[in-house]
Formats: C-alpha cells, structure tokens, sequence
C-alpha cells in the first residue's frame, strides 16, 4: 500500500519493537468485493479507491531486507501457478541476497481469483505445487544446465547461474492443511503456515509433517511450525462483539473450507473459495454471503479478544508446537479508528507471550 | 529460521488497508455543558452519542462543570465512542495532575482517550484563578513534554520556566497512549502544535480558512522533523439545526461577538468579520448594542451553521473537504436547560450524515448488516 518507502519505516520500528519478522500477503485480488467496499460499509472506501492495493511482496521484501538488520522479511504467501518455478527461484535468491539470507518464502497451492480472472490455468494446484518445488531446489542446486521432463513443467538445458547466498538454500514455508499439502511440507519445506486449526488438529497436522520429513531421511529439528493468525484485537467485549459482527471481517470468512462451516453449525455460504471472484461479485450476491456467515465463525477462525486473551489463545498453540506467529491484523477492517491501538495491541501480545 | 529450537517468534503481517489515514474524518459532538444541563443529563446525551455513530464525545469547561469528571462518567457507560476534552485549560492545573486525571480515563476506557488542551486566556487563568498567563507559549510546550513524560510513567524531573517537578511518578497505567490535541488560534500556538501535538484543535475557524492556518502547524511539523500527515486537524463549529433558525441565530451573534472580544481569539475573526475593529470599539466603550448591530448575519453563518440538518452536514462535509479529520459540532442552545435543542442538532445530523454514508450509528436502518 503506497507510500511504498512507508514501509521501510514501519519494519524498521517493528525491528526496534522486538518483532522476529515482517511479511507480506501476495495478491493480486483483495478478499473484499468491490460491491461492499463502500462508505456505507466502510469508511475506508473514502480513502482507498478499491479493495486490492497490494506492492509485490517480494519486491517488498528486497527493499526492507536491505534497510533492516535482523528483521526476517517473509511473503505469506505466493504459488507457483503466477511465479513459474525458474523465475520464482531467480527472484527469491535475488532477495535473499538483498536481505543477506533473511528471507522467508511462504509457497502455496494458489487461489483461483489471483489466477483465473488474468487468464492463467488453475488446474491441479497441488500438483504443480509439489512439482514447482523440485524444480525450484533443483535450479538453486544446479551446477550446469537440468533438464526435467515432468507433467506440469519442462526444463531442458535450463540453467541458473545465481547461487544461494552463503550457499544456503532460502527458506521455503508452505500454508498447508488437506494431508496432500502436509505431506509435500514434510518432505520439501522448511516451514509451516496453516491459518488457524483447532490446537489438536494443529499438532495432528504437525505430526504428520514430521513424519513425512523423516520418512524422506531429513532432520527435522530446524523445521519451524507457524502460523498465519488473523488477529481481532478489542479492549472490552462490546467493542469485540461489534468488530465481530462488522461486514467486512465476517467476509474474510469465506476462506474457511464448508466442513468447518458445518461442524459449527453453520449452512456454508459457498461450497469452497476458489469458486469465488471477489471483482465480480455483485452487492447482492455478496451481502448474501456475509449475512451467511454469524459472528461465531468469526470467533472460531481468528485470534479475538484482549491482548492478554489472545495471548493465552497463541500460548495453547506454542503448547502444540508452534514456533513462528505471524498475526495478521484485521482489526481495522472492522473499525479504521482502532488500527493504531490495535498495533500497539500486538505488540502487547508479544510482550505477554515473551515474558511467560 | 529460529535462533535455537526453542525460541518462539513473533512477526507481523504488515497492514493492507491505509488505516491511519483512513481513521481520519470523523464527526464529533461537544457537549453543551454551558446549557444550565445537569451532568446527568450529560451523560445521557453522551451515551446516546455513541448509538448514533458519532466518533469523538468532546467536553470542554469554563466554570461550570468538570471536564474530567463528566467524560469518567461518560466512559463509564460506554464501550466504543472515543472521548476527548475540547478544550481544558493547560494552565490552570500542571500537568501532572493531568496525567492523574487522563490516565484515570484511560485505565476506564483504554484507547478511547484523548487530552485536549489549551492555554486559556487572561481572564480564567489571571482574573479566575489568581496564577500567571504571562508565558502562555512557553507554560504549554513545557506542559506538553512533562504530560507526556508523566503519562509514559517516567519518573519527571523536569526544570522549566513555568514547570517544574523533581521525582513525580504517575501511578495509574493509562493502558494506552494518550494522543493531546492543542487548541490553538494564533500563529505561533499553530505553530507549537506542529512542533510538539498529535492534533491541532482548531475553532473559530471558517473551512475555506483551515489551509491557511494548516500552512503554519504543517511548517511547525517539518521544522520539528515529524511527517506533517501525523497531526491530526480537529476543527469544533457551532451548529444549530431546528425550526427556530432566528432564535438560532440571534443567540449565535452574542456568541459570536463574545469570543471576537476575548483578545487572544480575535485574531481568528479577522478575515470573516469585516468591521471586527468597529465592534471592539463599541464594545469597549460598553455599547453592546452598537457592537452587535455591526455584525452582520453573514458573518454568523460563516461562523456557524445555523440551518436544516442537511445544511449542517454540508458544513460537516466542508470542513472535511478542506483538511479536517475530526468535525467537531458544538451546539447551539437558544436558551438554558435546552437539552432537547442540542439533542435534536446533534442527532438530526447524524441521521444526515447516516444517509449520506458519512457515519454508521445503531439507528442506522438502512445498512442490514447488524447480526442479530
């Protein structure tokens, strides 16, 4: 979101704060429909023209890995259906050298509105996943021209001259929660970034990471589980009920898979996101699916409360293995006038979860 | 990626809507609390505020009620509307009283608190309370910087010309920063908030005006090294909107006059208030009548919005149009104990302002997104 140097000057304060990281989110897309970014809804339409303002996270990155110092800078995350893996690998050594071996690429399966409205195919997403990956570890590793002859991508005599910065590999997280993904984690990633899952769910999950890890012969010791945490931070529970019932947070829920929506009583708004083109929704379709979605979805998905509450929250998912929170503040989608406090907040969060 | 196994940490996702500029323009009520209105009657008013969609609850004082005290009340009953002084004296009280008193606030109502000061004028301060309005410039810099020290529970020392204090610690979390407005009307007190505030509180201030005395507090900003966007711009008006416009009227005129002749304000009715020079005259040799008959109606209604509520939200809009963020609207009582009067402007308004989109209230029927 411009001023694009803006953020250069937010990292380095959250640097000085104490944070381990910054990331960035990779859309081309915002989640929001244009058709409910209004000031009737938001007063932030009366400032920002349309729900998809986003920089390229990785050029982002480049440009606050080479103002920082200990700041890890990470996306959260691209897929490899936009970036092909050559370029993908290119680029992401290109900023792990900028930012002298602090970067964290986040990979995942894609969504549909970030690829289909611009023409690109979004069939077999996990597929090309796991096939981008190797490609991508195998120009890093190459030492003279590759060929691969593979079902999504082919290589011959693909060469990448461009080694890894202090010939250690980038690090590659990826958002994974269907037992495909979390497979393809454990035998080629070095992170994990599901959004929230049930605590028990989460060690599951990780569980089964490590597994896949193992079985490959790898040394799971560095792995680091994380999250992507939406974080609805209010200090009292009016304010909360009020953030959790306001349109534009209760829309991001759409993402969430129909099984979750079941098991919490909840008739799905829509059998599965990628079915959704956030541009092309109209108002009425859209109102219909945020007045689908109650508040205690709302509750279930995202990190709410106080800080000290939502501290006691990320501390149950530390006890299952979490190692890495990103928190992802939304808060002032559901009030703009909270966005200042609610940073604040977050870092009121980590200073409760440090000292524990 | 982490330093040893064990290690937890913690990282950002970095924002993706310009929220701070987006927390901008907001509509505001001041409370009439020179109405003859009993504190209860007050905080109902306040309460109701908050229904309607209003942002900032603001309360000023004179000699009556306690700004302090009443936005306790006011914050005791509420849950989201931000309250703020508009305007207290700086100098009657130091600043670490203040910093007792908005961090009592703040530890009520954490986030929601905003101090608006003031350095007052000759008559509070040096014929009221009996203390010194000789600095006014100085004693509110120096009150600033020892306020905000206080507030971030520093132990103060402090050795200035018109403050001092050696070892005061504030007691009180205030939970959350307290972001001071200073109420400023002269170039060089503009100036200061640049320099030293988080907003500029402006009054008496036409919009077509606001630019102009913008340039002086955004010059104070980037002499200090600060990004001029950072300070907030706060403009209070005084509005009426009802059936009784020429009561409206006729009361706003004795108003108006009233401020034009406090000196430190006249330098704000310059530019609006063509034989503002006249007047005065009239005025100090006690003829009221003549001093009121030079001011015209058009002077008034360039002063203050006196009209239909759809009238007064344009003035809202105005002042947003031209630079404002926050829009203050302090009512107009056409006489005393006239709740009802002050109720019906502020919230004929807002309902205006609802339709409009400009602010969303529980009143509000027509956005069908409340869950119920």
């Amino acid at each position: 979101m411009p001023p694009a140097d803006k953020a250069i000057e937010i990292a380095k304060k959250n640097e000085a704060a104490g944070f381990d990281a910054v990331w960035w989110p990779c859309h081309l897309m915002g989640w929001h429909s244009d058709s409910v970014w209004t000031p009737d809804i938001t007063p932030l339409a009366n400032y920002q023209k349309n729900p998809h303002v986003y920089f390229d996270p990785l050029v982002m990155m480049g440009a606050v890995g080479s103002h920082t110092e200990t700041l890890k800078v990470g996306v959260v995350v691209t897929d490899l259906i936009r970036r092909h893996p050559a370029v993908a690998a290119e680029m992401m050594l290109t900023v792990d050298h900028l930012c002298k071996g602090r970067a964290i690429f986040g990979l995942g399966s894609g969504e549909a509105m970030n690829v289909t409205p611009y023409g690109m195919d979004f069939s077999s997403p996990v597929g090309k996943l796991a096939e981008g990956l190797e490609v991508l570890r195998m120009l890093w590793r190459a030492e003279g021209p590759i060929n691969y002859e593979g079902k999504f991508f082919r290589l011959e005599n693909a060469v990448l001259g461009l080694k890894p910065y202090n010939d250690i590999e980038p690090q590659v997280w990826t958002a994974a929660h269907g037992p495909k993904m979390l497979r393809i984690t454990g035998e080629q990633a070095d992170g994990w970034l599901p959004t929230k899952l049930d605590p028990a769910v989460y060690r599951q999950s990780l569980d089964v990471i490590l597994e896949a890890g193992k079985e490959r012969g790898r040394d799971m010791d560095e792995f680091t589980p994380g999250i992507l945490a939406y974080v609805l931070v209010a200090p009292d529970e009016a304010t909360l009920k009020r953030l959790q019932e306001h349109p534009l947070i209760r829309a991001l829920m759409v993402m969430l898979p129909p099984d979750i929506f079941r098991r919490l009583g909840v008739e799905p708004p829509v059998e599965g996101f990628h079915g959704i083109i956030p541009a092309a929704l109209e108002r009425e379709e859209a109102m219909r699916i945020i007045d689908a979605i109650p508040p205690k979805v709302v509750d279930y998905y995202c990190f709410c409360g106080t800080p000290e509450q939502i501290a006691d929250q990320v501390a149950e998912y530390h006890a299952a293995g979490l190692r890495h929170v990103i928190m992802w503040n939304i808060t002032a989608f559901g009030d703009p006038s909270l966005a200042g406090w609610s940073f604040k907040a977050l870092e009121q969060i980590k200073d409760h979860l440090r000292s524990r | 990626m982490r330093k040893h196994p064990g290690d937890f940490c913690f990282a950002l996702a970095l924002p993706c809507v310009s929220s701070r500029r987006a927390s901008r323009k907001q509509v505001a009520i001041t409370l009439p609390v020179e109405a003859g209105l009993t504190a209860r009657e007050l905080v109902a008013l306040g309460c109701r505020a908050e229904e309607e969609g209003f942002d900032y609850v603001v309360c000023g004082e004179v000699a009556g009620v306690d700004a302090l005290v009443l936005l306790g009340a006011i914050a005791a009953k509420t849950s989201r509307v931000k309250i703020a002084t508009g305007i207290i004296a700086s100098t009657i009280r130091t600043p670490q009283l203040a910093a007792m008193g908005f961090a009592t606030l703040g530890s009520l109502a954490p986030g929601r608190v905003t101090a608006g000061i003031g350095a007052s004028s000759p008559i509070i301060v040096q014929q009221w309370h009996g203390l010194p309005f000789s600095k006014p410039l100085t004693a509110t810099r120096e009150f600033v910087e020892v306020f905000r020290s206080a507030l971030r529970q520093e132990k103060v020392y402090f050795d200035g010309e018109c403050v001092k204090s050696s070892g005061f610690l504030l007691q009180v979390d205030p939970q959350a920063p307290i972001p001071v407005w200073l109420g400023a009307i002269n170039d060089k007190m503009l100036h200061l908030a640049g320099v030293a505030a988080d907003g500029v509180f402006l009054t008496w201030c036409p919009p077509a005006e606001i630019p102009e005395r913008m340039a002086v507090v955004t010059a104070g900003a980037v002499e200090a090294g600060r990004n001029p966007d950072d300070v907030e711009v706060v403009c209070s008006f005084w509005a009426y909107a009802g059936p009784d416009t020429s009561a409206a009227m006729e009361t706003a005129r004795r108003v108006v006059l009233q401020y034009a002749m406090v000196p430190t304000h006249q330098h704000a009715f310059v530019q609006s208030f063509p034989s503002l020079a006249a007047a005065a005259e009239a005025w100090n040799s006690n003829d009221r009548k003549k001093a009121l008959s030079l001011l015209d109606d058009s002077v008034v209604q360039t002063m203050c919005a006196i009209g239909t509520a759809e009238q007064v939200a344009d003035r809202v809009s105005a002042y947003h149009d031209n630079g404002v963020d926050v829009a203050i609207i302090l009512p107009i009582a056409t006489r005393q104990g006239a709740g009802d009067v002050a109720a019906n402007t502020y919230f004929s308004v807002a309902g205006e302002l609802r339709r409009r989109g400009l602010m969303k209230g529980s009143s509000s029927k027509e956005s069908g997104t409340q869950w119920k």
